[in-house]
């Protein structure tokens, strides 16, 4: 159930995020050619190339979470067992910070209204929301990963009484 | 207990468990916050600081680079290349791994992408040819950090914007010392070729060079876009790197390699490699806030002066502090975290901020392949199949002249800085 | 019980409670806004007998102006001081000051920010009827603003056709270059250096500070006394902070703030005067302006300007004041 939900968040934060960052790239293109050749002031283009990529490292980042990229000091790789023990605290711990970007990030957005941008003119509140959103997909993920390792970590054990 | 210690205590024990750095980073600030009695939601404004810079818009383009490198087949042509340049010389698969991440430096921004563009394909053959399995991952490792050291460079991306020093000069400035690292890394594999009798290549024919010349050349205009174009001034960092993306997409549609079907994969596979660092950088900034807050750099700078007051000896110190947090954090968070502490001792040692910025790269670029935290080194030890123990003991001679070419920039700054100081004349 | 020993910091802390208050600034020394801060903290802390001490925290090392205004709405940080086109991020009507020529000399500005006038109490209540948390101590004044570039000698709006300029990101200041013939670029200050040195950009307008400690001279050689802005300069307190102190020392905050500001104002004046006698000595060609000629172009779209911002009482206050 969780997984499949998740499949599904994990798809519209890749799709958002492409059509994001494509928008990044021409925008950015199109800066240096109009400043260049037309000689037209875009104000607005730093500003839209600032929330798609703000944008895009919070979707990247929450999609990371669920495919255990962010990295991780490893100190002893081939103990198997132990790390998988950590990392279950590890999620649990992580939580924290998920936390505070969920609840914490959502009333940052709201500060946000009151804050506007110079050239676009719209309330920061758009480019904040990225975080406490992807907060709520990291809750998500981080809790998937979780039961997987218990998971994964009991039939190891199991392997292992097995075996003896 | 004095915040500052709390905060860092609190972030080794999570780094330790296995909590994943960028993570590690926030809730060590978090508890600190909870410990000071300070509101959560400023974590929140330092996160969204930490990455609210125009110039971090770069790094997607760098990032996106060195994606194109390794789908295009480009890769493949800059091997071939660098076979005939260089494959002659006995170990010759050795000299081919560090000239070929040399010209890979100069179109990617990153170290990690290279060691995990070029290891899968030289590691095995390697040891194929009987090259010490260590050596191997070591060379391999060692000569991918050269991807942030010869320009572009997302690290120094992220010291120029942070730091307020000029990308372009930053960029020149690693030239001089990353073409140094390579020929000495070049010279330590002719050694040890010598001593175990490695292999090499026929020379290559004038007209299999002529080919693969040809073949290179389009890609190998590349680095004379991005440095040309900033350092003329005609672009902003970000500028150049995005006009790098289209004429290298422009290069692959020509040489179909990459067809627009493709496209959404590799932007959406960037995404998520960029945001790695870049999440890692936003966390970086709530623990930097924190201890500006706290005025640890007031507190370092009164504690070194007190060791020294001599400029040469508070470099020294920098530079051996660098290489010690180094080892622990990715060179983007020790740039975010501990800046203001070092520009702060660059003032009171009157160092040309440009010298400082270098140097802090190059000692931090070999961190890359330290442990436990050195990302090379666990990208390349991985491929190798091999421990880290083993592969560390066959870099230890490597970063040795590492280090001595950056004592040398210590010592000498004109070395390294006469290539911006001529070609960007300012301040 | 009120203390009135001057030097007695050690004595009585018990029954005093101690406040340690952080002010955050962008600027790195030397600067007015430093001398105003210095100043602050150095009399705040002599009249509460050392019961309220004031750090200083330059150069942005608590974050730029935007995230210091949020962490004072947040009561982590309790004192900014920066510049009002920066704050007009939560206060859009600080944009006004931001118009060139709105004020007919310095005298009139001085008169527009001094805390008894209109235009003061004006954005005083704005400041508190947006909820921001955050309270107005004073406006001041930072220095004034001039044209610079690598071309030719601008004296008149005429000189500046073609011209590439960079400004901050704001679309009033591109409206009004544009109108004055110029050709508005957004680039990052750090950039300019190097954006002029190869035509991305041909001047900018700056402080004769920004101007100088920039080493902008070696680039852009012309430098034109056009004085279209002067500074405007807020300093503000959390209200979370304020709302913290005893009544008296609230006192002491508001009367220090205003004779800081004023301390910022004139040392704003005086580090104009040192430079620009300075300029000489990089070899720099000093241009007087025809001000009328930029004043007639401009006059006309300041109020269609304040009407953008929905500002035009705000104007009719500030031109009622000459
Ligand atoms: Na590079
Ligand atoms: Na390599």
């Amino acid at each position: 159930m969780l997984e499949k939900i998740n499949n599904l968040v994990e798809k519209v934060c890749l799709t958002v995020g492409f059509l994001l960052l494509s928008l990044f790239i021409v925008v950015v293109l199109a800066k240096v050619v109009v400043r260049n050749y037309l000689h037209i002031p875009m104000m607005w283009a730093d500003e839209v190339a600032v929330i798609c990529f703000i944008w895009t490292v919070f979707l990247g980042a929450a999609v990371a979470v669920r495919h255990k990229m962010h990295y991780t000091v490893d100190l002893a790789p081939n103990k198997i067992k132990v790390n998988l023990s950590f990392d279950i605290l590890a999620h649990l711990i992580v939580l924290t910070l998920i936390y505070v970007m969920i609840v914490h990030g959502y009333s940052f957005m709201l500060m946000g209204f009151s804050r506007f941008s110079t050239a676009l003119t719209i309330p920061l509140a758009y480019t904040f929301a990225a975080i406490p959103v992807s907060g709520l997909f990291m809750l998500f993920f981080t809790v998937e990963q979780f039961v997987k390792d218990i998971k994964k970590l009991r039939s190891l054990t199991k392997k292992e009484v097995f075996e003896k | 207990m004095n915040p500052l210690v709390l905060l860092l205590i609190v972030f080794f024990v999570l780094v330790f468990i296995r909590v994943p750095i960028a993570f590690a980073l926030g809730i060590s600030s978090i508890v600190t916050i909870i410990y000071l009695d300070l509101p959560f939601t400023s974590v929140i404004n330092q996160i969204y600081t930490g990455i609210d810079n125009f110039t971090l818009l770069a790094v997607p383009f760098f990032l996106l680079l060195g994606g194109l490198m390794n789908d295009g087949g480009i890769t493949e042509r800059l091997l071939q290349f660098s076979r005939v340049i260089v494959g002659h010389i006995r170990g010759g698969l050795a000299h081919i791994n560090v000239f070929v991440s040399m010209i890979m430096a100069g179109l990617s921004g990153s170290a990690a992408a290279d060691t995990a563009a070029i290891g899968p394909v030289l590691i095995p053959a390697m040891k194929k040819e009987k090259y010490d399995a260590g050596f191997s991952v070591a060379i391999t490792a060692c000569s991918s950090t050269l991807g942030v050291i010869i320009p572009p460079s997302i690290m120094m991306v992220v010291y120029g914007a942070m730091a307020q020093v000029s990308i372009g000069k930053l960029f020149l400035a690693g030239i001089v010392p990353g073409i140094l690292i390579a020929f000495g890394q070049m010279g330590y594999t002719y050694y040890m070729a010598r001593k175990y009798d490695y292999p090499s290549y026929p020379k290559a024919t004038v007209k299999e060079a002529t080919i693969s010349f040809g073949k290179a050349i389009p890609t190998l205009l590349l680095p004379i876009i991005i440095i040309g174009g900033i350092s003329a001034g005609m672009f902003t960092a970000t500028e150049a790197a995005a006009i790098a993306v289209f004429y290298a997409l422009v290069l692959m549609f020509f040489y179909r390699t990459l067809k627009v079907k493709d496209l959404p994969k590799l932007l959406k596979n960037t995404m998520v490699q960029y945001s790695l660092p870049m999440f890692a950088v936003a966390c970086a900034g709530i623990m930097g806030w924190l201890i500006g807050y706290l005025h640890a750099p007031e507190l370092v700078a009164n504690f070194i002066t007190s060791i020294t007051t001599s400029s040469t000896g508070i470099f020294l110190l920098i530079v051996l502090f660098l290489l010690i947090i180094g080892t622990f954090l990715s060179p983007l968070e020790a740039i975010i975290i501990f800046l203001p502490i070092l520009t702060k001792l660059g003032e009171i040692a009157a160092l040309d901020p440009v010298h400082l910025g270098i140097i802090t790269c190059l000692v931090l670029a070999c961190g890359m392949v330290t442990p436990p935290y050195g990302i090379c080194l666990l990208i390349a030890t991985q491929i190798g199949k091999i421990s880290t123990v083993r592969a560390f003991i066959s870099i230890v001679p490597i970063l040795t002249i590492t280090l001595g070419i950056i004592l040398i920039g210590v010592f000498f700054p004109d070395l390294f800085l006469f290539l911006p100081n001529l070609l960007m004349p300012d301040a | 019980q009120e203390k009135e020993s001057g030097e007695g910091e050690a004595t009585n802390t018990s029954t005093n409670e101690q406040f340690d208050l952080r002010l955050a600034t962008v600027v790195s020394p030397p600067h007015p806004w430093i001398d105003m801060a210095e100043y602050f903290a150095e009399e705040v802390e002599k009249r509460t007998d050392g019961n309220v001490k004031v750090s200083i925290h330059h150069s942005g090392s608590l974050g730029d102006d935007e995230t210091t205004i949020d962490e004072m709405r947040l009561g982590t940080v309790d004192f900014v001081i920066g510049g009002t086109q920066n704050a007009a991020s939560f206060i859009p009507r600080l944009q006004v000051f931001g118009l060139a020529y709105l004020f007919d000399d310095m005298n009139h500005f001085e008169k527009a920010i001094h805390h008894e006038s209109e235009i003061f109490s004006y954005f005083e209540n704005e400041f508190t009827e947006k909820n921001l948390d955050i309270k107005l101590l004073a406006l001041s004044g930072g220095g004034t603003r001039y044209l610079s570039n690598n071309k030719h000698e601008i004296a008149t709006p005429d000189d500046l056709k073609g011209i590439k300029l960079r400004l901050p990101g704001s679309p009033i200041e591109s409206d009004i270059w544009s109108e004055l013939g110029a050709l508005p670029s957004s680039l990052s200050w750090n950039e300019v250096y190097s954006g002029i040195q190869t035509g991305v950009v041909d001047g900018f307008e700056s402080t004769l500070s920004g101007y100088t400690g920039s080493k902008l001279y070696e680039v852009a050689p012309y430098v034109s006394l056009t004085e279209h802005l002067y500074m405007a300069t807020h300093f503000s307190v959390s209200e979370l902070t304020y709302n913290k102190l005893p009544t008296e020392y609230q006192e002491i905050i508001d009367e220090v703030a205003i004779e800081a500001a004023e301390i910022g104002t004139e040392k704003g004046k005086e580090f104009d005067e040192e430079m620009l006698a300075e300029l000489p000595e990089h070899n720099v060609t000093i241009t007087e302006i025809d001000r009328e000629e930029f004043v007639d172009i401009l006059a006309p779209l300041h109020d269609d300007l304040a009407e953008d911002l929905d500002a035009k009482e705000l104007l009719e206050l500030i031109r009622t004041l000459k």
